[in-house]
């Protein structure tokens, strides 16, 4: 298995860290607001304790899980398929066939660009899937090679009909 | 090249816009002379309306804007350029469509109200782009026309030699009887079909919870309270309940009725037609060879009275566009309630008797914990907490109880019987059985399938099972297998690759 970009990690937990910045801006609120604005003092009670059920969640998908991305991502490039391997607690590997292949775009996030990271995104008909935190010469070669590869399995299908 | 117009009588439509604005504009005109009341506001009285320059720039607005609307639609042309088929459209901005024969995937005719009033149609031609979600091509046309053209645009792609009449000469040719029906609904099947429908029975069952819920909670608070406004008892409570259900049932019925009303499925050599609905009828033909998957699905009460329905996948067939989301459902009914002979006798025609099969292969390692057991942790410990604090806070609630008993119940035996069910097949095609109260099994073209991925979370991962998606051609549909190891993901790459 191919491996990412080792930059990989700090980039996504940066971009995670800038998304997450409105959930904790917004529970610190709730928390320092005085009590004399709610109503009743079991509304901010409440507040806090819905709050926490969605911020912690979100600390561990910010700080802790962007830290094994590289170790566990990755992608298989071979003559007949690309294998992406997906996720830190929750996993996905997808087959994707070169011959469903309809087209590949390049993707730079704001975040990626500090890095020099590329996003490679391969769609089928009816589908998509994406490889994340590629460094971005590693991206042109990999759509290169397999832009390669379909061609020639078109030109071999052609021969066949 | 003949250019020819969409249909006249599209104006009877359109010229409803023109009746508010001529309204506006007249009220405008009120509004600037005659005085404002004392709140600053004009108070419109029924003099007023008899000044005849209100009604003279009501007739002149409307006048005008329905010419507006008469250019608009004479700018809505429509010809044969070899081998494309090209509509031009627009006034100030305009369009044109220039769809290539060849690419034609689907072709419909559909009738609202208005149109089976004035004898019209709207033809929408789709190319089944997957990313485009609204037909690119609509016209307004008289309803032979709209027929001929439909039937004209199915058959140019094989053959070039077809020329496109105009509408104007149009003589409606002499149809021979349709021999070719394979499945013709009946008004009293319809009927059934909203009474046992999933829908009908899910609302019943809801309401029933929800209203004795409350109706008990009120009784035990009535019963606290020295002088209650309203006392109930709950034979009262599961009246109301069963009065409400019987209404909406009605209802889904008479919806069901109306919208399904003369449903027929014509078999053509390469295609399939179907036709329906009483107050806006629509008409459907696609090609066999695009049919992505099929669908048939059993709810609980459609294999109590043994009954099927059958749905396909086609790009480009949906009718139904959702006003919200603006998004196309591809995938449509083709039989929306059928005995088990009409269901064989399409299945035959679209070569896809692999459905009738009950043998499947079922995922083995942790079944029973990975379907049953897993899925069941939250909802026990829900019910747990829940039963205990109503017994605590007050022991009168006990039809509340029996509603929370009875929620767990269902609960535990839709995962009971979706471990059942669940199981696939494949051999030329995919074939995946899945549901607990409704079974739907789903077949699918190897060919369609565009990739396949194997999911899990972390509990799974630790007992080394997870769950197979296979993506087919379709807008975003999937379906999973659940419960199976790494190497069978292997094994069905292999397989349908």
């Amino acid at each position: 298995m191919k491996k990412l970009d080792k930059k990989v990690n700090i980039s996504v937990f940066i971009a995670r860290t800038v998304l997450g910045l409105f959930i904790y801006g917004g529970f610190i609120a709730v928390v320092v607001m005085p009590e004399a604005i709610y109503s009743d003092p079991l509304i901010k009670i409440l507040l806090i304790v819905l709050g926490s059920i969605v911020v912690l969640p979100v600390l561990i998908f910010n700080f802790i899980l962007p830290f094994f991305i590289y170790k566990i991502h990755g992608y298989e490039l071979k003559d007949e398929e690309l294998l992406i391997h997906r996720g830190v607690l929750y996993r996905r590997t997808t087959f994707v066939p070169i011959k469903r292949i309809q087209h590949i775009q390049k993707f730079v996030g704001p975040v990626q660009i500090l890095f020099n990271l590329s996003t490679v995104q391969v769609f089928t008909a009816g589908s998509a899937d994406s490889i994340v935190g590629l460094n971005t010469i590693v991206a042109d070669q990999l759509i290169d090679e397999i832009n390669e590869k379909l061609n020639k399995h078109l030109i071999e299908e052609e021969k066949n009909e | 090249m003949n250019k020819y117009h969409i249909t006249r009588k599209t104006i009877i439509g359109k010229l409803l816009i023109s009746l508010p604005v001529a309204f506006i504009i007249g009220l405008m005109y009120l509004g600037a002379k005659y005085p404002a009341g004392e709140d600053g506001e004009l108070h419109l009285k029924g003099y007023m309306f008899l000044d005849v320059w209100y009604w003279l720039i009501y007739v002149l607005i409307f006048l005008v804007v329905g010419f507006l609307i008469y250019i608009v639609i004479r700018k809505h042309k429509f010809y044969d350029a070899g081998d494309f088929f090209v509509v031009e459209k627009g006034l100030l901005w305009k369009r044109e469509v220039k769809l290539s024969y060849k690419q034609i995937n689907t072709v419909s005719v559909k009738r609202s109200l208005l149109d089976l009033l004035l004898k019209t149609a709207k033809v929408e031609i789709d190319s089944g782009a997957v990313l485009s979600p609204m037909p690119e091509v609509k016209l307004h046309l008289n309803l032979d026309y709209a027929k001929y053209l439909k039937d004209y645009l199915d058959n140019k792609k094989d053959n070039q030699s077809l020329v496109l009449e105009g509408p104007k000469n149009f003589i409606k040719p002499i149809k021979e009887e349709d021999d070719n029906i394979i499945y013709q609904v009946k008004k009293r099947s319809l009927l059934l079909k909203g009474a046992i429908s999933q829908g009908a029975l899910l609302a019943v069952f809801i309401l029933s919870i929800v209203m004795t819920t409350i109706l008990n909670a009120a009784y035990v608070n009535g019963a606290s309270n020295p002088n209650p406004d309203v006392t109930i008892n709950e034979l009262q409570a599961i009246l109301v309940a069963l009065m409400l259900s019987l209404v909406i049932v009605i209802f889904i019925m008479i919806f069901d009725l109306i919208l399904y009303y003369g449903y027929k499925v014509i078999n053509n050599k390469d295609s399939i037609e179907y036709e329906y609905g009483l107050l806006s009828k629509h008409s459907f033909k696609f090609d066999k060879n695009k049919i992505n998957a099929i669908y048939v699905k059993r709810s609980l009460l459609y294999r109590l009275f043994k009954r099927y329905s059958l749905e396909i996948s086609v790009i480009g067939i949906g009718d139904d566009v959702s006003n919200e989301q603006n998004q196309k459902k591809e995938s449509k009914y083709l039989l929306p309630i059928a005995t088990k002979e009409e269901l064989e006798l399409v299945l035959d025609v679209l070569n896809a008797k692999e459905l009738l099969n009950e043998d499947f292969n079922r995922p083995i390692k942790y079944a029973k914990l990975n379907l049953i057991i897993l899925p069941l942790i939250i909802p026990t410990i829900v019910f747990i907490i829940l039963f205990t604090s109503l017994l605590m806070i007050n022991n009168m609630y006990y039809l509340i109880c029996l509603n929370t008993i009875l929620i767990y119940l269902v609960i535990v035996i839709y995962y009971t019987l979706r471990y059942y069910y669940h199981g696939y097949k494949l051999k030329e095609k995919l074939l995946v059985q899945t549901g607990s109260f409704t079974i739907n099994k789903a077949l699918i073209k190897k060919e369609s399938i565009q990739l396949i991925s194997y999911n899990n979370g972390p509990i799974r991962r630790w007992i080394g099972i997870g769950n197979v998606n296979f993506h087919y051609r379709s807008l975003l549909k999937t379906v999973i297998v659940k419960g199976l190891v790494y190497e069978d993901f292997l094994k069905f790459n292999e397989d349908v690759f």
